[in-house]
């Protein structure tokens, strides 16, 4: 079925033209367009002014009577079921949800354990791990020996400094601010008598 | 760099000068005339040292006016009488005497909370509050003077004096100095910022003494001569610490050493000042004191408590029995590394 409208190619080129007595000229040979032309020229003032809404509309009672039709749909609808069962917190004020959900059902699914892994899958993957640290094992021993001296000599090096440097650590100190001044003479020569 | 800081200075003087005329503790107008910023020049210009040396042989009475600017912000000024004899030393017999708090009927209880303060700290408000050239040398190279004319003062005729810091962390002074004594007639406290700390003005100036009587203080005070001393003098508690703080402080030097034992309580305190030759901060120590902070979550680890404000800083911590508080101006904030460095002194030991 085609979407073009029905009207006549002849009628559509008198449409389009911008020569208003061409226009008129056709619409005294062609029943359809002139048919059109006496509607429009009917309609043309009632269309021209928003009618006025019915004083029904206005009314408070009306919104509220569509809210309620609104509710009544939705209470029959997927999202009223969930709510349904979905455990709410009792009262505004309830300052032991916290607790409650960390019991419920909600908890429980998202502290469940994995299921174990599949027994064989798990063994080659032990295997795997135990025979790449045996291989880097081998690798390296023949090198065990000179990070151990190294790291022996830096220790002695480190340790050599220090006792001859003979230093402490610093102590570390604290600031806390007091709110009153304390008990000086410096207070009193400044602000006199203590309240 | 020289220009920037020439014309900072002379600024900050200029509204040092307006503030002390407008007297801005009181709120008031003051007695004083508005001066002119003059070069040093011509007699009767005091020095640091003619004021310094005035202790050495002015007796005078004066009934004075010390207010206290309070935490809160409020000001409390007291009437007091101060006498001081001199006797050739730089540490004069003095008598100051409670008289009364302004605006307070006498025997109120604000009026005898001040008399009891002014009964156990007379001798410290005397020694540490008030405005004296307290090493010449040190004055003379952490200082500089500025003459800004004469004023009226107390009904006598006085030389309005700025004593202007070397660093940004230290006073600055506005003094009219009493043209025949030298003796300081008006002392006002400002620091960098320009607010005003503390402020003494005569009201009745007299010279010589009549009847004086040194009020007992209720703080037995002993000098010594030097933290050796202190510390036999204590019976040498392991705790005390002799302070090795000059790298800190090079511009200070040790001025006193005393001994502090308050009837009240017992407690006995080693006070050490020093001072640049007019501020000073003070480290005291006091033996035989508990942890004051031994209760608290956490104490294992090496704690000062530190109290700041604007007029005010004063660090306390703790070790072997010995409480140490690090006292001085607030804007003297380099008392952080002097209580750090006696703090790792005492742990050292």
């Amino acid at each position: 079925m085609s979407l073009r409208p029905a009207i006549p190619r002849d009628c559509r080129v008198a449409f389009r033209s911008l020569d208003d007595e061409a226009a008129a000229a056709h619409e005294a040979t062609c029943a359809f367009c002139a048919a059109r032309a006496a509607a429009r020229r009917t309609l043309v003032e009632p269309l021209s002014a928003r009618p006025a809404a019915p004083a029904e509309l206005a009314q408070p009672s009306f919104l509220q009577s569509i809210y309620e039709r609104t509710v009544e749909r939705s209470e029959h609808g997927p999202v009223a079921e969930w709510l349904n069962v979905a455990p709410l917190p009792e009262g505004t004020g309830d300052a032991e949800w916290g607790q409650r959900l960390q019991t419920s059902g909600v908890a429980e699914e998202l502290g469940r354990r994995p299921a174990a892994p599949d027994a064989a899958a798990w063994s080659r993957v032990h295997q795997e791990i135990v025979s790449g640290a045996a291989a880097t094992t081998a690798r390296t021993a023949t090198g065990r020996w000179p990070t151990l001296l190294a790291g022996a000599a830096v220790a002695a090096i480190v340790a050599a400094i220090s006792v001859s440097n003979g230093t402490q650590p610093e102590p570390r100190i604290v600031f806390t601010e007091l709110s009153d001044a304390p008990d000086v003479p410096f207070a009193v020569v400044r602000y006199g008598a203590k309240d | 760099m020289v220009l920037q800081r020439l014309a900072a200075l002379t600024c900050c003087l200029a509204a040092l000068v307006a503030l002390s005329s407008a007297g801005s503790l009181r709120g008031q107008g003051g007695q004083a005339q508005q001066g002119v910023v003059k070069r040093l020049a011509g007699n009767g210009v005091p020095t640091l040292q003619s004021i310094g040396q005035a202790v050495l042989t002015q007796d005078y009475t004066v009934e004075q006016l010390r207010r206290f600017r309070r935490a809160d912000g409020s000001v409390v000024t007291v009437r007091e009488l101060l006498q001081v004899q001199s006797n050739n030393t730089f540490q004069p017999q003095s008598a100051l005497t409670f008289l009364g708090v302004e605006g307070e009927p006498s025997g109120s209880p604000l009026s005898q909370e001040w008399q009891q303060t002014y009964a156990r700290y007379s001798s410290v408000l005397v020694r540490n509050g008030s405005f004296q050239v307290r090493d010449l040398s040190r004055a003379g190279n952490n200082y500089t003077l500025h003459d800004f004319g004469q004023v009226l003062r107390a009904g006598r005729i006085a030389r309005r004096m700025v004593v202007f810091p070397n660093t940004v962390d230290k006073a600055i002074w506005v003094v009219d100095v009493d043209g025949l004594t030298n003796v300081p007639l008006f002392v006002a406290e400002f620091d960098n910022q320009l607010k005003l700390f503390a402020e003494i003005e005569a009201v009745n100036f007299s010279g010589g003494v009549q009847n004086m009587s040194p009020a007992a203080s209720m703080q037995a005070v002993t000098p010594v001569a030097d933290f050796a001393a202190g510390s036999a003098f204590l019976g040498g508690p392991a705790g005390l610490v002799d302070p090795d703080i000059l790298a800190v402080v090079a511009d200070y030097g040790l001025d006193s050493v005393e001994v502090y034992q308050d009837p009240l309580n017992g407690r006995e305190k080693l006070v050490m000042n020093y001072t640049d030759g007019i501020d000073q901060f003070m480290v005291v120590q006091t033996v035989n004191v508990s942890d004051p902070f031994g209760s608290l979550p956490g104490s294992s680890a090496n704690v000062i408590g530190r109290f700041r404000d604007p007029a005010l800083s004063a660090l306390v911590f703790w070790d072997d029995d010995v409480t140490f508080h690090v006292a001085g101006r607030g804007a003297l904030r380099r008392l952080d590394d002097v209580a750090s460095r006696i703090y790792r002194q005492a742990l050292s030991q």
